[in-house]
């Protein structure tokens, strides 16, 4: 168990957003607990984004034997609404990053940006298995 | 819970170092239309994550659907919420779809969680077993909550927990999902039990 997020790296995810048309970053634990969220999003909604974005991580890897090899690693969900998208990405062990866009972005930019990110935050971006839990590790 | 301080008995209260917010992952857990949407948009202080979809006949002949002719849809993935019991505990509630088909998102689920709400229902106890036996095998400790419906019979909780063949000490209450009040009394038995284990851990 850990507090609710203090967004303390809140102000890193603000930087994926120069991107032009960025929208909102989240960075959320693959138990679906919020991390981090840049700064113009309600933490209520990110709280709840969080939850559905591990559930989309959950279904997406699920779905690899359609790929052909059902072992292979999950690396992007890419997700197209009619205006804009949601890319998530793996952000290190039991963590994800999603940065919601409009429809006009330069996707390849995006990921790009969401990748640097990723290697920026490094091991702080490292969501430990939690000790203290029933759950199996 | 490795913030508790050590030095404290294992009363069964809820003992949290003061002025830390702790947030603690539950899951409401159950078979196919036993109220765990209900119970979960009941408690939500914020929006819930809803993710119903209308029943396909395909589905419907597969979800047990007894004695639920107003259900129309179903949870396909996941429902969220949460729920601040007080200025140290933040509880966020994952309920899982009921159907066999929607395990492997289930297991993923439990990832991080420190215990589950089952809601049961005495018209159809039978069903409950599968739940509470994957929990077993996951080690998950959890409450029992029956979900209180109009027409179901009224037993008794000694004769409940003998048909669900439940261990002296899993507690079990009753609930109404659709009362806040009465479902956040049900979480409230299951954090307590939660920390009272953990107690029990730290201290042997
Ligand atoms: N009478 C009564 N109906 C309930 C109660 N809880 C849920 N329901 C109804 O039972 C149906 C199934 O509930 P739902 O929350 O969708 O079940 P789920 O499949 O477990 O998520 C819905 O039509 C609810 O309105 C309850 O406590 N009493
Ligand atoms: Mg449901």
């Amino acid at each position: 168990m850990t507090g609710p997020t203090n967004n303390a790296l809140g102000w890193m995810l603000d930087e994926v957003l120069k991107v032009p048309e960025a929208r909102h970053a989240i960075l959320l634990s693959a138990d679906g607990m919020l991390r981090a969220y840049s700064k113009d999003i309600d933490r209520d909604d990110a709280e709840r984004l969080a939850a559905g974005l591990s559930g989309v991580q959950s279904i997406s890897r699920s779905t690899a034997e359609f790929c052909g090899t059902p072992h292979t690693p999950w690396r992007q969900t890419l997700i197209e609404f009619a205006d804009g998208y949601v890319f998530l990405v793996a952000a290190g062990e039991g963590a994800y990053l999603a940065v919601s866009t409009g429809e006009d972005v330069d996707m390849e930019a995006v990921t790009y940006r969401m990748h640097k990110l990723v290697d920026r935050l490094g091991k702080e971006l490292t969501s430990p298995a939690r000790q203290d839990t029933g759950s199996p590790a | 819970m490795g913030s508790a301080p050590a030095s404290e008995p294992a009363t069964g209260e809820v003992h949290l170092r003061p002025g830390v917010q702790t947030a603690v992952k539950l899951l409401v857990v159950g078979h196919f239309a036993v109220g765990k949407t209900t119970f979960v948009g009941a408690l939500s202080e914020i929006r819930p994550l809803r993710t119903e979809e209308v029943m396909t006949e395909a589905g419907a002949i597969v979800d047990d659907l007894a004695g639920m002719t107003d259900k129309t849809t179903t949870t396909v993935a996941l429902d969220f919420g949460r729920l601040t019991l007080n200025d140290r505990l933040v509880l966020y509630l994952f309920g899982t779809p009921g159907q066999q088909r929607f395990a492997p998102l289930w297991h993923d689920m439990t990832r991080g969680a420190l215990g589950a709400l089952v809601l049961a229902d005495t018209r159809r106890l039978g069903h409950s077993f599968e739940v509470m036996g994957v929990l077993e095998e996951l080690g998950l400790p959890y409450a029992v909550a029956l979900n209180q419906f109009d027409d179901a019979p009224a037993h008794e909780l000694d004769e409940v927990r003998d048909a669900l063949d439940l261990l002296p000490e899993t507690p079990l209450v009753r609930c109404d999902a659709r009362d806040r009040v009465s479902s956040t009394r049900a979480l409230i038995s299951l954090v307590e039990y939660l920390l009272t284990r953990i107690g029990h851990l730290e201290h042997t």
